[in-house]
């Protein structure tokens, strides 16, 4: 039987924050024999990559490449399953100067045709000249490049049986070092451009500031590698840190969730994040002994990031799992972007989460955070997770529409800048200029406000919809139900409330022409069908009387004001 | 394959029926997310105690194209033949 990476190099000396691009950290790491491991859901050791084979992989793949004749700066796409050929993949592209796209991988029951529409409108935007996928995928991605022009369109072995050049030429210190598609509706994709300047420099945060990686370190995650939480927490973090990864899929994590916490609990495992819902997910399933078989006194950074910190969850997760030998302390609330590569602000090691209790009145009239009096009722009040304060080298700052700095408590527009901050949107200087500014700030599309330089983010000014860790732009969703039959552009509009303890509901108003019962039952039903169908998420559907919808002086559906709408209960109830 | 009297069907139906709060008649044709009530966490539920039952895995591009009840089945057929 195969035994995992080990968790400590044997010889060499544990090194940190010193290299400035991928090639550098890989070559350092290659020398000992720690790397990657990937579990199938059963909890079985599928396959062992260490960081040495990963190394000598990579090279002879990036040989390869390079005597394709791919120019510096070509970009590779890639669909990123958690398996060896992708991260040999993508640090052959490493070596080869060229620029790896991670496109995702689908995730939800007969959703094929969305999920060829998603990566052929990521592989437009990308423009690559060559494209991966595994033997399972490479079906549905063929029929996704169907008609561009991509020179090449492989699975890993057709790429490993290519004939190896003399050369390769690893990407430098001012060279880019991937596009990353995780920002921007389905049917507006952006790539946020991350050069090797501004993923060493956040891997360097995170792991010397925000995690203050140690030996005895080791991580396991289940993050999807097409996200930026996943690749660069999980990938390239670990990897410029000389640390082992416990890695299972994320459909399997999905199955099952508990898996993860195995992992954990069996390799000592210290590091691992997740959004809420995760916690979530396996607090459920840690009922009936399920939580007592389980020791995770190991685990020293249980972090919190991708979607709003919610600490209804945490404690319910922390209070399952406390019998496991989980302790509260070891929660980090943090903050981050992918258009800031990944982190922005971790919340102190050691210390769990903190809670900001403020006053909700105060909160939606004037904007300002006002603590609540400790004897103010639960149904007055609404309580925020502190996420920390901005990294070193990293600066956060709060601003009103004027954008004037606002004070501490006082609710506005976060803004970050620093050296993580992406160069740009690919190929797109009119969205790059809408959120990055000439002296190198980047409006996050967040609200929030700071306490003493902690920030606490309270919800979006976007129209984004975080639903299960998931980003959700409501316009692929009112797309999709527009398509069907009897449903007219501009009949519908999605947002989403948000519950502090349960998550976000995802409410689509309708507007229906019909008043026969059977008509809108099946409209309700085909509405929900269709969304989950293309966008992977319930929906609560309602039925909303024609010209109901409010517009914008545009002309267009005003989603936040059919949301005041829908809150004030304008629209009359219907059984969903 | 002709999955309309099959074992395997009824066994999936006899599944799906906590989901079928209309009352349907369970077919090879019912569209699982379309036609029943279930969310997306019960879907992974039910796939990962098919895959229990019948000791397969489906990978993600088959799930993905997996529409209706004889959508499923034929799938398990076609894994449980794979392995």
């Amino acid at each position: 039987m195969q035994r995992p990476t080990p968790t400590s190099n044997n010889a060499l000396p544990f090194q940190l924050g010193t290299f400035e691009t991928l090639v550098e950290g890989l070559d350092y790491a290659a020398k000992g024999e720690t790397g990657y491991n990937y579990y199938t859901r059963r909890g079985e050791l599928r396959q062992i990559l260490s960081y040495a084979e990963l190394r000598e992989n990579a090279i002879s793949l990036a040989r390869k490449l390079v005597n394709l004749k791919l120019p510096r700066g070509a970009r590779v796409a890639l669909v990123a399953e958690t398996t060896p050929d992708f991260h040999c993949f993508f640090f052959a592209c490493q070596y080869a100067s060229l620029l790896p796209v991670q496109l995702p991988v689908p995730m939800n029951l007969g959703g094929k045709d969305a999920y060829v529409e998603q990566l052929r409108r990521m592989i437009v935007s990308a423009d690559p000249s060559v494209a991966m996928a595994s033997s399972d995928m490479i079906g549905l991605l063929r029929q996704a490049v169907d008609g561009l022009e991509i020179p090449m369109v492989g699975t890993p072995q057709d790429f490993y049986t290519q004939a190896e050049g003399p050369e390769f030429r690893p990407a430098g210190r001012d060279d880019l070092c991937y596009i990353q598609y995780s920002s921007g509706s389905t049917s507006d994709p952006k790539g946020v451009i991350v050069s090797q300047r501004s993923a060493s420099s956040n891997v360097r945060a995170i792991t010397l500031h925000g995690l203050d990686v140690r030996p005895g370190d080791r991580c396991a995650s289940w993050l999807p590698l097409y996200h930026d939480m996943g690749l660069i927490g999980f990938c390239i973090s670990p990897t410029l840190s000389q640390l082992s990864v416990d890695y299972i899929a994320t459909a399997d994590f999905a199955r099952r969730p508990l898996m993860w916490l195995r992992l954990i609990s069996e390799n000592r495992g210290t590091v691992g994040f997740s959004p809420s819902f995760g916690y979530d997910l396996c607090r459920r399933q840690g009922g009936n002994g399920a939580a007592e078989s389980l020791d995770l006194s190991s685990w020293r950074v249980a972090g919190i990031g991708g979607d709003m910190v919610r600490a209804g969850v945490l404690n319910r997760f922390a209070e399952t799992f406390a019998g496991a030998g989980f302790k509260r302390s070891a929660f980090v609330p943090s903050y981050g972007l992918a258009e800031s590569t990944l982190a922005v602000s971790f919340a102190p090691l050691d210390g769990g989460f903190e809670v900001d209790r403020v006053d909700k009145q105060e909160l939606a009239q004037a904007g300002r955070a006002v603590l609540a009096a400790a004897d103010m009722p639960a149904e007055k009040a609404r309580s925020f997770v502190l996420c920390g304060k901005a990294m070193p080298e990293h600066e956060v700052e709060i601003r009103d529409q004027d954008g004037e700095r606002l004070p501490d408590r006082e609710v506005g527009r976060i803004l970050v800048k620093g050296p993580s901050v992406m160069v740009g949107f690919f190929q797109d200087p009119v969205s790059t200029a809408a959120v990055l500014s000439e002296d190198g700030w980047l409006d996050t599309g967040d609200l929030g406000y700071t306490i003493n330089g902690s920030l606490v983010i309270t919800g979006r000014s976007k129209d984004l919809i975080i639903c299960n860790g998931r980003n959700i732009w409501p316009q692929d969703i009112e797309w999709a139900v527009e398509r069907l039959p009897g449903i007219r552009n501009g009949d519908v509009a999605a947002f989403s409330v948000d519950f502090p303890d349960t998550g976000e509901e995802v409410v689509t108003i309708v507007q229906c022409r019909t008043n026969e019962e059977d008509a809108r039952e099946q409209l309700l039903q085909d509405v929900t069908a269709i969304v989950r169908k293309s966008v992977g998420v319930d929906t609560k559907v309602v039925l909303a009387p024609t010209r109901s919808l409010p517009l914008t002086s545009s002309g267009k559906i005003s989603r936040t004001f059919t949301k005041v709408r829908y809150l004030s209960g304008y629209f009359p109830a219907t059984p969903n | 394959m002709d999955v309309a009297d099959d074992l395997v069907l009824r066994k999936v139906c006899r599944k799906l029926q906590q989901f079928n709060v209309r009352n349907l008649d369970l077919t090879a044709e019912t569209d699982i997310t379309g036609d029943l009530e279930i969310d997306s966490v019960a879907v992974l539920d039910l796939i990962m105690e098919v895959e229990d039952e019948y000791g397969i895995s489906f990978p993600m591009n088959l799930l993905s194209e997996i529409r209706t009840v004889g959508d499923l089945v034929r799938a398990i057929h076609k894994q449980a033949g794979a392995q």
